[in-house]
């Protein structure tokens, strides 16, 4: 019976081997097609969409490349792969800024070390866009953060510009999108056996040196490991720029104003293409990474 | 700091040293939590503000005019049930086509399994942006668009590889002994997978379900670019309320939206490992 073989292995052998599974491949196939399937039809099929509208010429009269070629003789459109990638890497690396003296203090297992973790995940549980809405409340004019500098340094000319500027968007950003590198971070510290960092000490090593030359590098696969994800989400930030951005628009904001606000659906669609292979490369080099050096961050 | 840092073994609660390094940790944390904490208090506070400008600490005055607002200006009961409706069907789709996927990759012989699982994930690697634009010009052309199906069909393509990747790994861990115990007391397929594989799985099934709502209540992207005014939710009347100026009401469907977000976060912690959820919700 059918359903039988798909719930049970056959033949059933005391101690196989967990690797051993029933290779019915019509059945495999039966279990696999809806996925895949609805997979084609709302990721693949909208991507050659997207692909096949940005090579479109407006007319509607057969193919051209004349936006890619506008986008790639643009500064402007430079600029703004620019100012995308670079919110996306300053982000990443205040995150691991962030994340290592963190995870260097939580490894500890100090008091109230259960609640931190908890609220390391805050962040990521929360809506993007009510996040950016606090923050932007936080950090105006008149916000509490300018009200604790203003009495803070009393000498300082007037309140900080920080909401809809760019060093705005890269607090606002490290806020939503570290959480990815502080937990990998600190279950590649966690994991580290204590007895080398021990024998580091022993051997007449100073605190820096332990932490440079032992600590870091063991930690290392897991730092990128989450930083990857890090950098990855803010490179494909929508909705946060979206509010918080002011005159700033990288990439996704970008792509929906050309294609919402000005209905230039080629050019968006174009550069949506544009986006989707900066994105494939960057996971690639990650992959590339990952499976060369990725062991150990796992604990 | 680092002098603090590299300690004794991390498996043991220690102390912090002393004085100096033990006032910079602590300042540290202190402002790692209210660093944390304040753009929620920022919301809170605002939503119930009654003249909160022209640089005060606190608010003026204390009011619920804009809860009012929210519920009776913005209709949030409709759009609330939009979002309700809309994160049921997508649990539904997800579930009814990515546990047998789930099946298959956990527990059957799959050629080309990482390549599968590789495609499977794409959607939740690719910024969704990438592909909104053609989903919406799919949706016109189904006539898809502003139905309660059409967004919820959006968000499953976010949601299916939760629901693959969370599902695959548990019935991966299902202990084959049991369900050959099963069989062997001649419970028939049915019976099995009812009273065997399902308590099993319910962990996994719970966390998978979670995550599934939490993505497709806080979907941003895909919803902007296929709802319409029948199937408005909460996220999209947000960013409205925000475009609009209206940051008090903002923050009153703000308060709304983080009580299911808390709620989950406190299930976390009593369920599930925080690593389990790496890749996890992302608000894009």
């Amino acid at each position: 019976m059918a359903a039988d073989r798909l719930l049970h292995r056959r033949p059933s052998r005391p101690g196989a081997s967990a690797a051993w599974y029933p290779g019915d491949r019509a059945l495999t196939a039966a279990l696999l097609a809806p996925a895949l399937g609805f997979l084609v039809l709302f990721f693949v099929y909208p991507i050659l969409i997207t692909f096949g509208t940005s090579i479109s010429s407006p007319e509607g009269t057969g193919v051209t490349i004349d936006e890619y070629t506008r986008i790639l003789s643009s500064p402007k459109d430079w600029g703004v792969i620019a100012l995308t990638l670079g919110l996306a890497v300053g982000t990443t690396v205040l995150s691991v800024l962030l994340a290592i003296p963190l995870a260097l203090i939580l490894r500890r297992r100090i008091r109230g070390h259960r609640a931190l973790r908890l609220l390391i995940l805050a962040p990521l549980m929360i809506l993007a866009l009510v996040s950016a809405l606090g923050l932007l409340i936080l950090w105006d004019r008149n916000g509490w953060l300018n009200l604790l500098f203003s009495r803070l340094l009393p000498f300082s000319d007037g309140p900080l510009s920080i909401d809809y500027t760019i060093p705005g968007l890269l607090i606002f950003y490290t806020w939503l999108y570290s959480p990815f590198t502080i937990l990998t971070t600190l279950s590649a510290i966690e994991g580290i056996d204590p007895n080398v960092e021990e024998a580091a000490r022993v051997s007449g090593a100073a605190p820096w040196r332990v932490f440079r030359s032992v600590t870091l590098p063991l930690a290392w696969p897991g730092i990128r490991a989450g930083s990857v994800l890090t950098f990855l989400l803010a490179f494909g930030a929508f909705s946060v720029p979206l509010i918080a951005g002011g005159n700033n628009r990288p990439l996704p904001v970008l792509i929906y104003t050309e294609a919402a606000v000005f209905q230039n659906f080629e050019r968006g669609s174009a550069l949506a293409m544009v986006m989707a292979v900066v994105a494939l490369a960057a996971i690639a080099i990650y992959i590339r990474f990952s499976s060369t050096t990725g062991r150990g961050s796992r604990s | 700091m680092t002098a603090v840092a590299v300690g004794a073994g991390p498996r043991t609660r220690s102390h912090l040293g002393s004085g100096l390094s033990r006032l910079l940790v602590y300042t540290f944390l202190l402002a790692f939590v209210l660093y944390v904490l304040s753009p929620f208090l920022a919301i809170l506070v605002n939503s119930v503000a009654e003249g909160w400008f022209g640089g005060r600490v606190l608010p003026a005055g204390l009011t619920l005019r804009w809860f009012d607002w929210a519920f009776n200006v913005t209709n949030l009961p409709k759009v609330m049930g939009n979002s309700f409706i809309i994160a049921g069907l997508t649990i539904a789709i997800s579930l009814a086509i990515g546990l047998p996927t789930a099946w298959a990759l956990g527990r059957r012989r799959v050629r080309a399994r990482n390549m599968l699982m590789t495609l499977i994930l794409l959607p939740k690697t690719v910024p969704p942006i990438t592909f909104a634009l053609g989903l919406s010009r799919e949706f016109y052309a189904f006539d898809l668009v502003d139905t309660h199906l059409g967004v919820a069909l959006a968000h499953t393509t976010l949601a299916l590889p939760f629901v693959v990747l969370i599902m695959s790994a548990t019935f991966e861990g299902l202990d084959e002994r049991v369900l050959d115990a099963g069989r062997v007391c001649g419970g028939n397929w049915l019976r099995n997978l009812v009273h065997l594989v399902l308590p099993m799985a319910m962990p996994g099934l719970m966390a998978a379900v979670l995550f599934t709502f939490v993505t497709s209540f806080n979907e941003f992207t895909l919803t902007l670019v296929t709802y319409g005014p029948e199937t408005l939710t909460l996220t999209v009347q947000t960013y409205l309320s925000i475009g609009d100026g209206f940051l008090e009401v903002a923050s009153a469907i703000s308060v709304v939206l983080l009580v299911p977000s808390v709620l989950l976060l406190i299930l976390i912690q009593r369920q599930i490992r925080p690593e389990n959820i790496l890749g996890g919700v992302k608000g894009l």
